[in-house]
């Protein structure tokens, strides 16, 4: 039976966080997150980075997609990934360069917090293309406990949990940089900007705030020929989204 | 958790008494009434946040100049402070959320929200007050930062404010975790206790069901609405809720006290003081070392209960600025130190004017027979409407003592009507009271 998700517009640039990856270079292009209310509020539905690049081991692809971060060590084991009767996580793979997915991920998490088990099928033909989406029900599937290395060596590999954040950013100098930088929360733009710096600070200075921060992390690895359609073309495109089964209106 | 300073100056008493404490846990024990044991749940949460502390004592010392960690370090002592009743750490969170603003003024509003919560912590209402009219000024459009300007309206008597306060925030807002149980408290204060009610009992229900929130914000919740039950009279109804926060969070003094004072109320003297006992060893809470020495005296014990109420005494006297309310009362109700305690009350009320300091106010005046000032405290502490059966209790007595017999049964019969256990011992004299009115 087809179950229908709705996909949120608002999510379309949240996750957004795309990447033209080839097989051999990485190169990401862009990445922003906490851009309405609902996604600050609700970490577990933030998309915050996108990662595609080349696994240990040689012939595999490794696919990250990262969320609600920070995360503190007391935060990780009461938050969660969303629940499927929430909505779900897809990864999506447009193989031909014309920003349409010709394969997806579709992950899902049952069970309460610091027990949910995920379930990922893919990567499979989707039902649907675009921002309105239908459950996979056939086709590869990994499923077991999250913080669980998960699947086959030499098919698909699955580990869903608390991850280091990678990204890196001298957070507290950028807001002397730029005081007035307005969150969603309220109307920060009423506040005088003061600045009290005018660029970062140099190397063996700055300070990553992320450093010790944990983001939930789903992590897929798969064999390349799993994304590429063959070898003349071995250029792909990844994003990923949240879709959501009631999502919250005028949020855009 | 009010103030605790006084807690280390009271170690020498407490260890005075340290024998026969440990005597009266064991004929508890002993005695098969239902004692706490930690939670394996609680006890993680407590490592957690343990974890948590030590993590952004290390960022902020790696980060000199970081704002972001002090405030997260500042709002993990305020929770340890609630959770052990410690003062240190309500020193510390005030100090840490003072470095971070001084670090970055912009785009550090929600540390503010921290140092005001430590200055409530401390009865610091003027300064809190002046942080909280800055938040509503400068995010007008936050419903939050009203219902904390709001809450402190009404903790310094401005009723006026509060329903200005409470009437900005928007009506989708008002049943959110954060704002539901001071919006609750205004209700109550005007007199709309059916509203906090329904009001409290559905925060507790998305409290309940939420896996976000931490164990000891759910375990409030259920002390908040297990007190307003009380203070109405439904006991099952606040067994049920104190129990269940009980299972979250099996050692919270502050859970733990309420339950032993649920016991008195249904004169369980045994119960109540194995459950005050076991409260006190976290957090030695003036209230709770006079109930159990109450809950000796019910039971004949009287040096017991001399031991008890010396240290309950001890407790407060040590306690700078003003007394806490409910020790005061204790006091009042007890006839000791009735001079201290009106003393303290009249000078509090210069920058407090609340119904519950016009309460205090005037029943030290009636403990002091000065029944007409009394009259006059009573017709500030009953101007809200607040249905609070203590309150007009209170008002009962001073009106019978005053001369004003119609009064008298109207208030006494009131306070009856609205809880008929509002208290283990006053409504027995109510009852009395107004036995003795209509002979």
């Amino acid at each position: 039976m087809k179950t229908w998700i709705t996909r949120r517009d608002l999510i379309v640039p949240v996750v957004a966080a795309a990447l033209v990856a080839v097989v051999a270079v990485g190169k990401v292009k862009a990445s922003d997150h906490q851009q309405t209310v609902f996604t600050e509020t609700n970490p577990r539905y933030d998309i915050t980075d996108v990662f595609a690049f080349p696994a240990a081991t040689p012939g595999r692809i490794a696919l990250v997609l990262m969320t609600s971060s920070p995360l503190t060590p007391a935060l990780t084991n009461s938050h969660r990934f969303a629940d499927i009767s929430e909505g779900i996580y897809q990864i999506k793979v447009d193989l031909d360069g014309d920003a349409v997915e010709d394969l997806v991920f579709q992950v899902s998490f049952t069970g309460p917090a610091g027990a949910q088990v995920v379930s990922v099928r893919g990567p499979s033909r989707p039902n649907e293309t675009g921002v309105v989406n239908t459950f996979l029900t056939s086709g590869n599937l990994v499923t077991g406990p999250v913080n669980t290395n998960l699947g086959d060596p030499a098919g698909m590999q699955v580990f869903a949990g608390p991850r280091n954040d990678p990204f890196f950013i001298d957070l507290e100098q950028f807001f002397r940089i730029i005081p007035d930088r307005k969150p969603v929360t309220g109307p920060l733009s009423q506040l005088p900007p003061h600045p009290t710096a005018s660029s970062f600070r140099p190397v063996g200075q700055a300070v990553d705030f992320l450093r010790g921060y944990n983001g939930l992390a789903i992590v897929i690895e798969v064999p390349r020929t799993a994304l590429t359609s063959n070898d003349n073309h071995r250029r792909f495109g990844v994003w990923a989204t949240v879709n959501l089964v009631n999502p919250p209106a005028n949020q855009h | 958790m009010t103030r605790r300073g006084w807690i280390v100056l009271l170690l020498t008493a407490v260890l005075a008494i340290g024998t026969s404490w440990g005597v009266t846990r064991l004929r508890a024990s002993e005695r098969k009434v239902a004692v706490p044991k930690p939670g394996a749940a609680a006890a993680k949460q407590f490592a957690l946040r343990e974890k948590d502390i030590a993590f952004f004592v290390k960022r902020a010392a790696e980060d000199t100049e970081s704002a972001g960690d002090r405030a997260e370090l500042a709002a993990r002592y305020l929770q340890r402070a609630r959770e052990t009743g410690d003062f240190n750490d309500v020193i510390l969170a005030e100090n840490l959320s003072r470095k971070s603003l001084s670090l970055r003024s912009a785009h550090n509003l929600e540390t503010n929200v921290i140092l005001i919560s430590a200055l409530l912590e401390q009865h610091r209402f003027a300064e809190a007050h002046k942080l909280a009219e800055h938040l509503v000024a400068e995010e007008p459009d936050v419903d939050r930062y009203h219902s904390i300007l709001g809450d402190i309206d009404l903790e310094v008597g401005d009723y006026a404010g509060a329903r200005a306060s409470f009437t900005a925030v928007h009506g989708p807002s008002r049943g959110g975790f954060s704002i539901a149980p001071s919006y609750a408290r205004w209700l109550e204060i005007s007199g709309d206790t059916k509203s906090a009610r329904t009001m409290l009992y559905r925060a507790l229900a998305k409290a309940d069901s939420s896996d976000d929130l931490q164990r000891e914000t759910v375990a409030w919740f259920h002390l908040r609405v297990s007190d307003i039950e009380m203070r109405n009279g439904r006991l099952r109804s606040a067994e049920n809720i104190l129990h269940a926060g009980r299972e979250i969070l099996p050692l919270d003094h502050r859970l733990l006290s309420a339950d032993a004072h649920l016991a008195a109320l249904r004169h369980d003297w045994r119960k109540t003081i194995a459950l005050g006992d076991s409260a006190i060893v976290t957090v030695l809470d003036p209230g709770t070392i006079g109930l159990v020495g109450d809950a000796y005296a019910a039971l004949g014990d009287t040096a017991k209960a001399a031991e008890y109420n010396r240290t309950m005494e001890v407790a407060v006297i040590q306690q700078p600025g003003s007394y806490h309310r409910a020790w005061s009362l204790f006091l009042l109700d007890h006839d000791r130190r009735v001079p201290e305690v009106l003393a303290k009350v009249q000078e509090e009320l210069k920058t407090r004017k609340d119904i519950y300091g016009y309460d205090l106010l005037g029943w030290s005046l009636y403990k002091e027979h000065r029944y007409a000032e009394a009259q006059s405290a009573f017709v500030k502490a009953l101007s809200q409407g607040t249905q609070d059966a203590v309150l007009y209790y209170h008002a009962g007595m001073i009106e019978r003592a005053a001369g004003d017999t119609a009064n008298a049964r109207r208030y006494l019969q009131h306070a009856l009507d609205l809880n008929p256990t509002f208290d283990p011992t006053h409504p027995a004299v109510a009852k009395a009271t107004l036995d003795s009115l209509t002979h």
